[in-house]
């Protein structure tokens, strides 16, 4: 239960976080934060420019990442056959 | 009312369709978004040459075709669907508009676009506005025969691929619309890539000196133009995004066929049935929403904004959720960058804020139908 609460809870502020960049959270901008590490097809710009915040420019990339909470260690409907025989005994 | 296609625009989506099938290559397109030069030149020149749809719904003064939003609807769907990132919305159907309304010397500029010479973008969102262009706090001011620019842009969308921008900008009586070339030796500009694998620039003008003839159609009243320009984009990408979900549908229910798990294929579990049905039934509000906003965009303002709201909020959550449950749906390979539904994934994301965020357009809808 924890499992499918907590990255559906995380899914829905990453999601939020995206719609707040607004406008800014268009642009590919990993050197900002560089959440994952370097990115091997990504030039960084010799000034380093980010536009806007790096809040904003990181929310897109939280965002992609985070679809995967719902899929990896055992996909949430997955969790949810688990509850339906253990929790419900279906 | 007809929602048929006619024997031309049935060829039009047919040629374009087999023209992306055989030609637009997913990887060579995204190669050049990541690492080239952002689009592919050659590409485009088919458009222009072989096919004609930069002209298609353009007039015959300018070298079109004649036709109208229907045209634009097909040839943005079957981009969609090919996920074509060359800049057709903001160059022919935003830009486009906008030099037709203007007239005069922007219509020499707007027969250059239709042959595919000319690339055209829209500079509009600011810092402080975000994308309500009409909050602009850009400056032109009059000085003997020239005109003095002095603003930032922001997220100006195909703007470094661009031959001209289009700049909007506060004059005396309102917003004014200014032709600028692109010369990156005169802007202080930022170019880079967007997460949906497009490019856009960060403007700076700090006193760019413009000759009288920059400034296109009337002072001060370029508001009208423009509101109807951020229309037509947006009932464009949302014909697009029609294609984009058919693609990731048709896709999703075919991996959930092949996948197998415990002995059958994935696609026998009733909870990823009625997923796919939930997203089959978000595609096809999205399509008639489309046809609803398309089939207004020719009438009085308001009515035109209501319908455009009414298909990009609809668009706004089929897109959100078609996205993410084909995404949810391929499991860990809806996370790589080897199959296409990731790529679309992206485009479907990014067009959810475009012209207007899915909030906004509740907003717009809401005041329309109070008043």
């Amino acid at each position: 239960m924890l499992k499918v609460l907590a990255t559906e809870l995380s899914q829905s502020l990453t999601e939020l976080a995206l719609e707040a960049a607004g406008p800014r959270g268009r642009a590919y901008q990993p050197h900002a934060t560089w959440p994952g590490g370097p990115v091997s097809d990504f030039e960084p710009p010799p000034d380093g420019y980010v536009s806007g915040d790096a809040w904003q420019a990181v929310g897109p990339l939280r965002y992609f990442n985070d679809r995967a909470g719902s899929i990896y260690a055992g996909s949430n409907e997955i969790q949810r056959n688990i509850l339906a025989k253990a929790a419900l005994g279906l | 009312m007809d929602f048929n296609l006619s024997k031309e625009q049935e060829l039009l989506r047919d040629g374009l369709g087999r023209f992306l099938s055989t030609r637009y290559d997913l990887e060579k397109s995204r190669a050049a978004a990541k690492t080239g030069a952002g689009w592919q030149p050659d590409i485009w020149r088919g458009f222009a040459d072989e096919l004609g749809i930069l002209g298609a719904a353009l007039p015959e003064e300018v070298g079109g075709i004649g036709g109208g939003p229907v045209e634009v609807m097909v040839i943005a769907e079957a981009l969609g669907r090919a996920l074509v990132v060359e800049p057709y919305v903001d160059t022919v159907v935003v830009a486009g508009g906008l030099l037709l309304r203007a007239g005069g010397p922007a219509t020499a500029l707007l027969q250059k676009v239709v042959a595919g010479t000319a690339i055209v973008a829209l500079a509009a969102a600011e810092p402080g506005s975000g994308d309500h262009w009409q909050d602009a706090s850009t400056v032109a001011d009059r000085h003997g025969d020239e005109w003095v620019l002095r603003g930032s842009k922001i997220v100006a969308m195909s703007a470094p691929l661009a031959t001209h921008l289009l700049v909007t900008a506060r004059t005396a009586g309102g917003i004014s619309l200014f032709l600028v070339d692109a010369d990156w030796s005169a802007i202080d500009a930022h170019h880079y890539r967007t997460v949906d694998d497009r490019r856009a620039s960060d403007l700076v003008f700090d006193g760019l000196r413009l000759p009288a003839g920059a400034l296109l159609g009337q002072e001060g009243q370029a508001w009208p133009s423009l509101a109807q320009a951020r229309d037509e984009g947006a009932a464009a990408i949302c014909a697009e995004a029609v294609g984009c979900m058919r693609k990731v549908l048709a896709d999703t229910v075919e991996y959930c066929k092949q996948r197998q798990q415990f002995g059958q294929p994935i696609g026998s579990f009733q909870v990823l049935q009625h997923r796919m049905v939930d997203m089959y039934m978000e595609l096809e509000q999205a399509v008639a929403a489309v046809y609803l906003a398309v089939l207004n965009l020719e009438a009085a303002p308001d009515v035109r904004a209501r319908a455009v709201s009414a298909a990009k909020a609809t668009i706004g959550r089929a897109a959100r959720f078609v996205g993410q449950q084909a995404v949810q749906l391929h499991g860990g390979m809806g996370m790589t960058e080897e199959l296409a539904v990731g790529h679309y994934f992206k485009r479907l994301t990014a067009l959810q804020f475009e012209f207007g965020s899915t909030d906004y357009h509740i907003a717009r809808y809401a005041s329309l139908t109070k008043s």
